[in-house]
């Protein structure tokens, strides 16, 4: 019964009418993000990605953030053997809480401006790294652009992320978000 | 049970639901597209240059089809797209469960951050169950 009536259902269906309504929601969409202002590329490219030079990070002041600056795995751990620099874990608070670099604060990067308050307690002259998943992960992005922002300026993405860190055996602490605030 | 499926209080019901769902997920994606593709690339089953285009126009064609449903406009076709696009969500979720992806699933944009697992999984079969009944047994007039 129930599969005859499908197929009268999906016989009886206005082709024209399912047409007409993606077409249309495609235009409409396409005019929308052409006029507001936060509108984005059709096509979404992939990013060449350029590692801060060695020298720069023996002295990271020199650094000045107005493009996103990048390090690798072996870059990182310069930094992170500095006692002074912060880490920034950008992904959910869930996977935060499975595993994240020791001493890292989460700051979930998909709605990074929720946590100003947060974020503008951090000391403006430290060095921060920032870091998501794995490459394509865009979180951590997000989170240095809304850093530099705010007036930091030696602001480091580890783009190879957690991926990464966990392929090369990197020491891996776990824990509530709520704890690492409260330490805050 | 029958009965219930077809009883039209439920019917109704089942399309407050859905419309409300679709028009509040796709106003919350419009607002933020550039998370939105994050969302999407985190999935990593779609190719690079489509994440934006996916963002751009897939929450609108959810926002139309939540308010045709809403004003009771061509149901049966509105409720058929909401059923593939479920039946598709509910795909990819899987596919993200047995890859072991531990991402946001992005369903209401990106401002409400839900884990994909399996109470989203169930979350969004009963979603489809509704529409689908809605596919089904709503007769307009």
């Amino acid at each position: 019964m129930t599969v005859n009536m499908l197929k009268k259902r999906i016989k009886d269906l206005d082709m024209k009418y399912i047409f007409k309504i993606i077409l249309f929601s495609v235009f409409i969409s396409l005019i929308y993000n052409f006029f507001r202002e936060d509108g984005i590329p059709l096509i979404r490219k992939k990013e060449i990605v350029n590692y801060v030079e060695d020298e720069l990070l023996e002295d990271s002041s020199k650094v000045t953030n107005i493009e996103l600056k990048y390090v690798s795995y072996n870059q990182i751990n310069k930094l992170y053997n500095d006692n002074t620099t912060i880490v920034i874990d950008a992904r959910d608070p869930w996977e935060f809480n499975e595993g994240h670099i020791p001493g890292a604060i989460n700051i979930p990067g998909y709605n990074v401006e929720v946590y100003k308050e947060q974020l503008s307690k951090l000391d403006l002259n430290k060095n921060i790294i920032v870091y998501c998943s794995e490459q394509d992960c865009h979180l951590s992005k997000n989170v240095a652009e809304y850093l530099i922002e705010l007036g930091h300026t030696n602001i480091f993405v580890f783009l190879e992320g957690w991926d990464k860190w966990i392929t090369e055996g990197g020491i891996i602490e776990r824990g509530g978000v709520d704890e690492i605030f409260d330490e805050e | 049970m029958k009965s219930l499926m077809k009883n039209r209080y439920f019917l109704e019901i089942n399309i407050l639901i859905i419309s409300f769902v679709f028009i509040f997920s796709g106003i919350e994606k419009i607002a933020n597209p550039d998370s939105f593709g994050d969302a999407i690339s985190n999935y990593r089953l779609f190719p690079e240059f489509s994440i934006n285009l996916i963002a751009i126009i897939f929450p609108w064609i959810e926002l139309f089809l939540g308010f045709g449903l809403f004003f009771k406009r061509y149901t049966g076709e509105n409720s058929f797209i909401i059923s593939l696009f479920l039946l598709f969500f509910n795909t990819i979720i899987v596919l993200a469960i047995i890859r072991g992806l531990n991402i946001d699933c992005g369903c209401f944009g990106t401002a409400y951050a839900q884990k994909v697992g399996v109470i989203k999984l169930i979350e969004n079969f009963v979603l489809l169950a509704l529409s689908f009944n809605i596919f089904l047994n709503y007769e307009n007039g």
